[in-house]
This record gives C-alpha cells, sequence and structure tokens, in this order.
C-alpha cells in the first residue's frame, strides 16, 4: 500500500515536472535545426577600390547556366564584341562581363560606338583577347546585383 | 430531452428506416460531392486588365491606370479598396469590396462604368472585365506541343478551336493561353529602302490598309467598308457579296502602291511580306518539344473533379481535330490529388470506423454494443455530410478537420451512452425498458450536450475572425458544430430506436473483459488513497502550471499563418531574373532546369511559363517565369520539395521561391489584406516621392515604439527613352507627334487592317524589319519622313538615351505610393500614431504629394480585438453554463479553473511534436475542451447523485466512489478516441500527414491530461476543496439519475 501511495505521488511529481518542462519549452521554442549550409551558386566579393566584384560561380552553376564566352576581337573600326555580351544599367550604362580565370567573372564597362546587327564596336572596352560573357550574362548581372526582387 | 427518445422509441420502425434512408442516400451521393482543397478564402474582387503591348510601365500607369481609376472606377458603391499594378504592357486593377458585398452586383456596377472607357487613349486593347475566379483558380494546365506543326500554326488552332471549346465547358472562368502567337500578315520595310524608292512610311499604310476590307484606322477609307447591297430583279433579290483576293502575303504583294506617279510600284517591291506573330510577352516551358501551355482556370465554388472531367472529354472531343499536336493535360491536374486523398482518406475513415466498433464489441463483450455505437458514429458523420452537402457546401480540407475533430467527441460520446444504458441493463431488468433507456441517456447526453454547448462557446469567436484567417476557420468550426449537432440528434432518437430493438434481448450481458476488471480493482485501491498526505498540493502545482500553460497559446499561435502547409502533388517554382531581362534568355535558362529537374526521382512532369498571357492569372513582364513540378502519386512530398530546392538554388542570378500552388494564392490574398504598420507617401515625381519616403523613414527611426522602418523598394530598368529636341524639329520641319507615329510604326508596328478568313481574323500589320528594330544604333538611324517629303534621321531631332524606368508601379486608392514600413513594440498604437502624425505635418510636401497613415492597420487590430472581446464573454459563458449543469458555484469554479489542465496536454503535445505551425489547429482544443468538460460533469454528476442518495456520507467517500464508477469508462472512452483518430493520420495520405496530423497531436495530448484532471487532479482537490456534507443538489441537472446502480465490482 505505501509503495502504491509513493507511485501516485511520483506520478504526480512526474506530472508536474513534464508541465514544467512545457512551460519552459513554449517559452523558447527551438528554430528548426538549420539544414547544412548549401554552397552559394555564385559568391561575390568587392573588389577593393572600385565599385566591381568578383562573381566565383560553382562549377555547376555554370554548366547550369551554360554560360559561353568568345574573345574580344578587333576589326575594321576597333574592339568587336557579340550583341549577346552587352548590358545595359537602367542608369545607360553599358557593361560586358570578363571571365579571367576558369569559374570568376568580373563586369568591365564598355563604351560602344555602334551596333551593326549582332556585332557591338565599341570605343573603350577590355583589350583584345579577353575572354567574355557571350549567353548568361544577364544572370550574371542579377546575381552581381541580387536585382531579382 | 425525454420526450425525444420516448417518441424515437415508439416509433423506433420509423426513425430506424429514416437512418438508413439518409445513410442510403449519403452513399449514394458520395461519389458526387464537390471537393476542393481550400475554401475559398479571397474577398469579394473585380479584376480589370488592360493590354497594351509596347508600353513602358510609367506610360501604362500614365495612359491606362489612372485615367481609369480616377475616372471610371474609383467610388463604385460597396467599394473597399483599390489597387493596380502597372508592368510593362499591362494594366491590372483591382477592386476589393466590402466583405459580404455579392459580386455579381458589384460587377454590375464596374461594368457599367466601364461603359466610359472607349474615351481612354487608343494605346490598348479594350479593358478586359476578368469572369469571377475561384481562390485556388487554376484547374488545370495543357501543354500542346509538336515537332511537325509551327507554333504559330498550333496557336491559331488553340486560339480558335480550343480555347472556344474550352470555355464552354461548365465551370470554366477563363482560358489563358502562353507562347500565343497571334498570326499577322506583316508588311516589314526598311525605311532606307523606302527612301531609295521615293515611297513614304504614311504610302505604305495607307496601301496596305486600304487593299483589305477592315481597317481600324479612322482616316483610311477602309474603316467603313461598306456592305454588298442587292441586285434586285423584276423576279429575285440577288445578294452581292465580295470577294477578297488576298489571303497569303503574296497575294498582298501584288497591289500597287498608292500614290506612286508611275503607278507599277508594288507593296513588294518596297517592302517585305511575310506570316509572322506579335513581340511575345510570354512563352511556354514544354520541354523537348516546342509548344503552348493552356491555363484554365475555374469558378468559384465549383467541383475540381467534375470540371477536370468536363475539360477532358472536350479535349478528346478536340483531339481528331488536332493531328501532329501532343495534348498533355497532367502538367497540373488537382483533380488527380483531390482524388487520391479523397480515396486515402474513405478508407481511413471506415477503418477508423471499424476500430472503434471493434474497440467497443471488445469493451463490452457485446455484438449488439458494438453494432448501437457503429450506427451512432456511422450515421452521424453520413448525417452531417448529406446536411453540408444539401446546403451546397464544397467539401475541403478544412471541412474534413472539423468533421474529424467532431468524431473526437462523438466517438466518446458514444461510448459513455453505450456505458449508461449498460448500467441500467446490469442495474434493475425488472423496471421497463422505456424508462431505463430514457434515464440512461439522460445521464450521459447531459453532460455531453453542454459539453457540446461550451466548446461551441469556444469556438463561436472563430467565426468572427477577420480577413483570410476567418474564410478558413468558419468551414471548419461550422462542419464541426454541424457534426456535433447532428451527433446529439443521433443519440436522442435513432440510439434509442436501435437499442430498444437490439439490447432488448441483451438480457445477460457477458463480464467485462479482463482488462477493464484489472482498471477497476487499480482504480478501487487508487481511489481509497486520493487525498492523503499533501497529494493536493502536488496537484494544485500542476493546475497552475497548466493554467500559466494554456495562457501561453496566444503568444504560440502569434503570427503563425493560418495554414502553414497545404498538402499538394504539384510544386510550384517561381523565378525572377533581374528586371528587363529578356524572355528568350529565361526561357533558355527553364528549359535548361526544366530537363534538370524532370530528372529528379519522383518528379512525374515539368511544365511552365515565361512571362504572362493574355486575360492570365499573372501580371508579370517576361523577366519572371514559372515551373510547375508534378510528382508521381506515391512520392515523398517534402523529400522532392527539398530535392527541387537544392536544385533550383543552384542557379545563380536569378531570385527563386519554392511553394505550392494554394500556398501561392494564400500568400498573395493575405499580403494583400493584412499589412504591417505603415506611413504612405503618396504623389507623382517619383524622386520627390522617395526624398520624402526617406524623411518618414528617419521620423519614424526617432519615434518611440517604432521598430524597424524601412523604405520599400522601388526597383528599375533600363529603358530606351526617345526625346525630340523641338529646336532641331523646328530646323526639319517636324513635330513631336510625328516622330512618335513613325517610330512607332516601325519599331511596335502599326495595326492597319484585318483579313477575316475561314471563321478567323488575322491582322494586317506594318511594321519595320528586324535590322531597323535591332538596337540603339539602329533607331538613332532610323530614317523618318518629313512633312514636307523630306527625310531625317531620327537620332537628329531627338536624343535616344537609356533611363531608368519603374518595373512595377503599384497604386492604392488611385495614388502613386511608397510604402515605409515598420513594426511597433512596446508602445501602443495610438500613441505612436499620434506622434507620426505630428510630426508629418511639420514636413513640407510639394503639390500633390502627402504622406499619411493608411487606417488598414488600425481596422486590422480593431477587428482582431473584437476577436479576443469575444472570446472572454464566451469564457464567462461557459462559467455560466457549468453553473447552470452544476447546480453550484463551488462546483462550477472549481470546474472552471481547472479546464485548462485538459487543454495542457494538448499544447505540450504540439510544442513537442512541431509547435502549433497552423492556426486552424487551434481549433483542436475546442474539441479537447469538449471531452475535458463531459468527463468532468460525468464525474461531478456522480458525486452529486451519490450524495443525493446518502447524504450524511463524508464528502471523501462520495468522492472516492464517484472517481471509481467513472474510472473505467472515463479510460475506456479516452483510449478509443485516440485510436480512433490512428488510422486517419496513417492511412489518410498528404492530407493526414499535413492536415489532421497537427489536430491529432493536440486532441492525443487533451485527452491525456484530461484523463489527469478526471482521474487525478479533479478529485484530489475536490475532496481538500469541495463542498461539505449534506448538500442539496436540487438545482443540478445531473444530480439525480435514479436508482442507485448497482455497477459490477468484479474485484479480484
Amino acid at each position: 500500500m505505501k509503495t502504491n501511495s509513493r507511485s501516485l505521488r511520483r506520478g504526480t511529481m512526474a506530472a508536474a515536472v513534464a508541465a514544467a518542462l512545457a512551460v519552459g519549452l513554449t517559452g523558447c521554442v527551438q528554430p528548426p535545426v538549420e539544414a547544412a549550409p548549401i554552397i552559394a551558386a555564385a559568391t561575390k566579393e568587392e573588389i577593393a577600390g572600385t565599385d566591381l566584384s568578383k562573381l566565383t560561380l560553382t562549377e555547376r552553376a555554370v554548366e547550369r547556366l551554360d554560360l559561353q564566352t568568345v574573345a574580344v576581337t578587333v576589326g575594321a573600326g576597333g574592339l568587336e564584341v557579340s550583341y549577346g555580351a552587352l548590358i545595359y544599367t537602367s542608369e545607360g550604362d553599358t557593361w560586358v562581363y570578363t571571365n579571367p580565370e576558369p569559374l570568376v567573372y568580373i563586369r568591365a564597362q564598355v563604351v560602344v560606338e555602334r551596333i551593326d546587327g549582332d556585332t557591338v564596336r565599341l570605343s573603350a572596352g577590355p583589350a583584345a583577347g579577353t575572354k567574355i560573357v557571350t549567353v548568361g550574362a544577364a544572370e550574371l548581372y542579377g546575381a552581381e546585383f541580387d536585382a531579382a526582387h | 430531452m425525454g420526450w425525444l427518445v420516448r417518441w424515437s422509441l415508439r416509433f423506433r420502425l420509423l426513425v430506424l428506416a429514416l437512418a438508413a434512408g439518409i445513410v442510403g442516400f449519403g452513399l449514394i451521393n458520395a461519389p458526387e460531392m464537390s471537393v476542393d482543397n481550400l475554401p475559398e478564402f479571397a474577398p469579394p474582387h473585380v479584376q480589370i486588365q488592360t493590354e497594351a503591348l509596347g508600353l513602358s510601365a510609367v506610360e501604362v500607369e500614365q495612359l491606362i491606370t489612372s485615367p481609369m481609376e480616377a475616372d471610371l472606377l474609383n467610388g463604385v458603391a460597396w467599394l473597399d479598396e483599390i489597387r493596380s499594378v502597372s508592368v510593362p504592357g499591362l494594366s491590372s486593377i483591382d477592386l476589393i469590396f466590402e466583405p459580404g458585398t455579392n459580386v455579381l452586383r458589384a460587377r454590375q456596377l464596374v461594368a457599367e462604368r466601364l461603359t466610359q472607357a472607349f474615351a481612354l487613349p487608343n494605346v490598348s486593347t479594350p479593358p478586359v472585365l476578368m469572369q469571377p475566379l475561384s481562390s485556388t483558380s487554376r484547374v488545370m494546365m495543357i501543354k500542346l506541343s509538336s515537332q511537325d506543326v509551327s507554333l504559330m500554326d498550333m496557336s491559331v488552332l488553340a486560339r480558335w478551336n480550343v480555347k472556344p471549346k474550352l470555355m464552354g465547358v461548365p465551370g470554366v472562368a477563363n482560358v489563358s493561353i502562353w507562347g500565343q502567337r497571334e498570326q499577322q500578315l506583316q508588311v516589314q520595310v526598311d525605311p532606307d529602302q523606302l527612301r531609295a524608292k521615293g515611297v513614304t512610311l504614311e504610302q505604305v499604310i495607307e496601301t496596305t490598309g486600304n487593299a483589305v476590307w477592315v481597317s481600324p484606322l479612322s482616316f483610311l477609307e477602309a474603316s467603313t467598308p461598306g456592305t454588298g447591297g442587292f441586285l434586285e430583279s423584276a423576279n429575285q433579290r440577288i445578294g452581292i457579296q465580295h470577294v477578297l483576293p488576298i489571303q497569303t502575303p503574296e497575294d498582298l504583294g501584288k497591289v500597287t502602291v498608292e500614290g506612286t506617279e508611275s503607278g507599277r510600284l508594288l507593296l513588294r517591291d518596297v517592302a517585305e511580306l511575310s506570316e509572322d506573330h506579335q513581340p511575345l510577352i510570354g512563352d511556354a516551358v514544354t520541354g523537348d518539344e516546342p509548344g503552348l501551355l493552356l491555363v484554365i482556370e475555374k469558378f468559384p465554388d465549383t467541383s475540381v473533379e467534375e470540371v477536370t472531367g468536363d475539360i477532358e472529354d472536350a479535349l478528346d472531343d478536340l483531339k481528331p481535330g488536332l493531328t501532329g499536336i501532343t495534348v498533355d493535360s497532367t502538367v497540373f491536374r488537382p483533380a488527380s490529388f483531390l482524388a487520391g486523398a479523397v480515396d486515402d482518406l474513405g478508407l481511413a475513415l471506415l477503418v477508423s470506423l471499424l476500430v472503434v466498433t471493434l474497440a467497443i464489441g471488445l469493451a463490452f463483450r457485446s455484438w449488439r454494443y458494438a453494432l448501437v455505437g457503429l450506427v451512432g458514429i456511422g450515421l452521424s458523420a453520413t448525417a452531417a455530410a448529406v446536411l453540408l452537402e444539401l446546403q451546397g457546401a464544397v467539401f475541403n480540407t478544412m471541412v474534413f478537420a472539423g468533421l474529424v475533430l467532431a468524431l473526437a467527441v462523438i466517438v466518446g460520446d458514444v461510448i459513455t451512452d453505450l456505458h449508461s444504458v449498460r448500467l441500467r441493463t446490469d442495474a434493475d431488468g425488472a423496471e421497463p425498458q422505456e424508462g431505463r433507456l430514457v434515464r440512461a441517456l439522460k445521464r450521459s447526453r447531459i453532460p455531453a450536450v453542454f459539453a457540446a454547448l461550451m466548446s461551441a462557446l469556444a469556438v463561436a469567436p472563430a467565426l468572427f475572425v477577420p480577413g483570410i484567417d476567418g474564410e478558413f476557420l468558419r468551414p471548419l468550426v461550422l462542419a464541426y458544430l454541424l457534426a456535433l449537432l447532428v451527433a446529439a440528434i443521433v443519440a436522442l432518437t435513432v440510439t434509442p430506436a436501435l437499442a430498444g430493438i437490439l439490447l432488448a434481448g441483451d438480457r445477460s450481458p457477458r463480464p467485462d473483459p479482463a482488462f477493464l476488471r484489472r482498471l477497476r480493482a487499480r482504480g478501487n485501491s487508487a481511489g481509497e488513497r486520493l487525498a492523503s498526505g499533501r497529494q493536493w498540493v502536488a496537484a494544485a502545482v500542476v493546475a497552475a502550471i497548466a493554467i500559466a500553460g494554456v495562457a501561453a497559446i496566444p503568444f504560440l499561435a502569434d503570427g503563425k499563418p493560418i495554414v502553414a502547409e497545404v498538402p499538394d502533388r504539384t510544386i510550384l517554382i517561381q523565378w525572377e531574373a533581374a528586371a528587363g531581362t529578356a524572355g528568350s534568355e529565361l526561357s533558355r535558362v527553364m528549359a535548361i532546369a526544366g530537363t534538370e529537374l524532370r530528372s529528379v526521382p519522383g518528379v512525374d512532369s515539368v511544365g511552365g511559363h515565361v512571362g504572362r498571357a493574355i486575360t492570365s492569372d499573372t501580371a508579370s513582364d517576361v523577366s519572371s517565369a514559372e515551373l510547375w513540378v508534378t510528382m508521381t502519386p506515391e512520392a515523398d512530398f517534402r523529400g522532392v520539395r527539398a530535392a527541387v530546392e537544392d536544385i533550383v538554388i543552384g542557379y545563380p542570378g536569378i531570385a527563386t521561391e519554392v511553394i505550392t500552388y494554394p500556398e501561392r494564392q494564400i500568400a498573395a490574398v493575405r499580403d494583400a489584406g493584412e499589412q504591417p504598420f505603415q506611413v504612405r507617401v503618396y504623389g507623382i515625381d517619383l524622386d520627390v516621392m522617395r526624398e520624402k519616403a526617406e524623411e518618414v523613414r528617419q521620423i519614424l527611426a526617432e519615434t518611440d515604439g517604432v521598430v524597424n522602418p524601412r523604405v520599400d523598394v522601388t526597383i528599375d530598368q533600363p529603358i530606351a527613352e526617345i526625346e525630340v529636341n523641338l529646336a532641331a524639329a523646328e530646323k526639319h520641319g517636324i513635330k513631336p507627334g510625328d516622330v512618335r507615329r513613325a517610330a512607332a510604326a516601325i519599331l511596335q508596328g502599326i495595326e492597319v487592317g484585318y483579313l477575316f478568313e475561314q471563321q478567323k481574323v488575322f491582322q494586317v500589320v506594318v511594321k519595320g524589319n528586324a535590322e531597323v528594330r535591332n538596337s540603339l544604333t539602329s533607331v538613332r538611324e532610323l530614317v523618318i519622313n518629313t512633312p514636307d517629303g523630306g527625310h531625317v534621321q531620327l537620332g537628329q531631332v531627338a536624343e535616344v538615351r537609356v533611363s531608368p524606368n519603374q518595373t512595377v508601379i503599384n497604386h492604392d486608392d488611385t495614388s502613386r505610393r511608397i510604402d515605409v514600413s515598420a513594426e511597433i513594440e512596446g508602445r501602443s498604437l495610438a500613441d505612436v500614431t499620434t506622434d507620426i502624425q505630428a510630426a508629418i505635418a511639420k514636413m513640407e510636401f510639394p503639390v500633390e504629394h502627402h504622406a499619411a497613415i493608411p487606417p488598414q492597420y488600425e481596422e486590422q487590430q480593431a477587428s482582431g480585438q473584437l476577436v479576443w472581446w469575444l472570446l472572454a464573454a464566451a469564457v464567462i459563458g461557459i462559467l455560466i453554463l457549468l453553473q447552470t449543469v452544476l447546480g453550484s458555484w463551488k462546483l462550477a469554479g472549481l470546474a472552471f479553473v481547472l479546464l485548462p489542465v485538459a487543454l495542457f496536454g494538448g499544447l505540450l503535445a504540439a510544442v513537442l511534436a512541431e509547435g502549433i505551425g497552423s492556426l486552424y489547429a487551434l481549433i483542436g482544443f475546442a474539441a479537447v475542451l469538449a471531452i475535458a468538460v463531459r468527463d468532468v460533469i460525468l464525474l461531478l454528476g456522480r458525486y452529486q447523485t451519490l450524495q443525493g442518495r446518502d447524504p450524511s456520507a463524508s464528502p471523501e467517500s462520495l468522492v472516492r466512489a464517484a472517481y471509481r464508477d467513472r474510472l473505467a469508462p472515463t479510460i475506456l472512452a479516452g483510449l478509443t478516441t485516440a485510436v480512433a483518430l490512428i488510422p486517419l493520420v496513417l492511412l489518410g495520405g498528404a492530407v493526414g500527414v499535413t492536415t489532421i496530423l497537427p489536430l491529432a497531436v493536440i486532441v492525443w495530448g487533451g485527452l491525456a491530461t484530461s484523463a489527469l484532471l478526471t482521474l487525478l487532479i479533479l478529485p484530489i482537490l475536490l475532496e481538500r476543496f469541495g463542498p461539505a456534507r449534506q448538500v442539496e443538489w436540487e438545482s443540478s441537472l445531473v444530480s439525480s439519475d435514479g436508482p442507485v446502480p448497482q455497477e459490477r465490482q468484479d474485484v479480484s
């Protein structure tokens, strides 16, 4: 009988402890455990001294966007790039994305002289031979400015 | 109550026949029930869309949205809010009406206003008053794809054959075609070539327009085509009809250019003629084969399955005419999910019913009792469903959740009934059956009815919750209450009728099963020790903690969505590239992403669209896209969703969101209706507004009680502006309007006429060729005619430059605005508002600009407070009901104060499981309340009965006796209820896991603490604080239930 009574009391106590625990829990509901950090598809590092950034994409991201690059060429009237490489900012500035090393993309300002069909003639821009992005520049622009919101 | 039972016993056959009829009706009608995932949750609203292909957002606002809002639509009766969004090429105005407005009457008023829309500048197609749509309107997405048929031919078929047929299906409100290419007969000119030939653009426009029958250009003769007339002979009247010899571009090319001197210059000599399409405002993402995407939307309150079936029948009819085209109706087909869910839930309900029947049969060791229980529960559920259906309700997850909650209460009620009936049977075999049944049911039903009443009081405030939350809670609560009501009626009519027939022959009940006997034995010994020592202190501590815990519920639920996760089989990925990104670029990436997503295990199909379609449910530019990923029926929803999220995040430079369609629709309505605290800067000039918004932000930052003030971002995109230099223009004798018209005709094209053939209409368009529309350079070098017959390059008379232009322009109450949002913490809204208003009053604004605090936030707060007041009233009502049934303030007060103990288990379980993720789950506490109140009243009623019988007995002994009597039935009812919910969660498929589980968790926890309350804490505290000896319980409704029952006391 005695043991039974004790067990009953213990039960009450256990309930009290559980209740206290719950009140404690309700006070600080744990946020769900963070998933393992995902490597961002594009990482942006500011380049000191300029307002440019260095975009580093993962190999998979380059594949997914199917980024294509072509070298800047010299035509009859000067530097030439493909129209597909050209990006206008809303302020009217013109840029291309260079690809100095694999997976790394850096914006470079260009001055457009004229556009003929698919060819853009530049009066200023990256030196001939510089690899620039001709397909997927819009996404790089989006990644750099995070404007897509 | 008694008369109803007596009446039912007298006419038992009639009652049973009626019951059988209801069950039969329910079973026959079950397959035809209207089913949808969610209730209709959008406020009454009307949408007006105006397409103006080629206008920038600013021009759309200026030329279309503002005039329509200010002149036509503002001030329509019952209008609550007017909101609009202007994006490149589209103005979309939403009129939101006061809750409860009849949409059809509202539409009529809007339509009357719209008759004046012809006065708008002629830059757009006529405004379209969109059909009323369901909250989750998309009912199907159909992919048309082909290797052989060109997209333009497919578009013609889709526009003129498929769409009209589908629009004719009952329940279909709208069909929009993504990727539709309007077939046009295009006359493409090269201004340089025109100059070389000595022909002006106007000549080409006039020639083309006048060559065909009908032209929309009022300055051409073709705007008045004339009719044929008759030949009237003496005998006959012969009608005259003209036959247009122009059907192909070649035909049109043979027309002589108007005004050319030689008369020998043909149209084909000065322009390229071809069949082509308009610039796209969106496109379909269809995978390997090029194709189109048809999105079909339904009216409110229509049955998804029925509409889907009818659409598929219509498609089957169409298929013979669509040779070479693959028609795929599985891109998004919610009916598949719903059909699966209905099957799962039906099976789960059946299993649950069988489990309960089995449990009753085992506990009472009698198939007769099992049958009475089965009929009581099954009939209640069926009758409730039939009633809901007769009301025209659409079954959805919320209604189902309400029924499940009611089931949790009803199962226990029915077991209590059976237990009560059986006590009588055991006690006195000699008494007439009718009197015994009446008393038995009174004893069990008075507590059950009062419990249901209190539960109803507790949930009633939910009916007054404003906004989208209320739209979700109302069907749930109404279904719950209806089912409880039906169950009470069934218990008082069918149960006695059936018991009268079945149990009459059950003279010698079998002994209780072993576990019940053991339970009772333990109860007897435990009852003796109830209040030994300081038990009551511990009990009081538990009660105090529980009460404090329950008070935390509002804080836990605060800010939670009404429904956190909506079960579905389709995942929706929204993509948003940088503003101004080309549609073709997005289409390219979407094709890659679609292929990758299709390879995910468990994914059945992927389809989607870029941009928007005409009269679609999307108001976006081509820089956004959606991919719809449908998974196979057996796929794990959360697993696939995670896999999809992993892939999607790997696409840099495009913002993405992974949700489901219902979730997006809920979020859209919620965001529109529930705003944070805002100060709104109204005005005209965007730069001034941005500047003033920043000033307001600083004011907010300095105001006490305002946290995290922020200016809503407006996004710019590049746009090429053409601004005529008046001085230069004057030199060339050209006017700005000439430049705009010439540039518009060349760069965008001008619709000069229509071809009517084969019951279809095709546009004839004059526009510049692709090279002229290529770049800033080509625009600057565009040659335009001057009025005096000369030529000038556009760059010579106008500046062509790239400038920022807003991507999206939102209006509230017909005015441009920028919001400064913030949170209010630590101070009352009224004080903060006063401070801010004083500060704003000191600001200086230019004319037509001002800042104000919109009233919506305050109204939201106020309507939220109403619910709290109602809840407080309900709490008082519960106390009064307890007093009424128990006839004692002391007992009622004790029970009232201790009721949170029962709710606490539900809270504890919910927190331990996942937390309270969704607001609707809170209704689960109402079911727990009903269960707890019933058990508590049964215990206290038993106590009162015993005391009334033996007034001199000590309260302690009475409490113990009551406790002993109630122990087994309480635990039996609780266990059976808990078990009844298990099949619903396990076999209920996605709905079981996402919608039912959160409720079941609360009920399970609540059942545990409800038993703890009834069988431990209440008896202990009753002994300590309960009434003294020899109390009269005359005013109690549960104190006298006939002679003392000799309950079976198989103490072994």
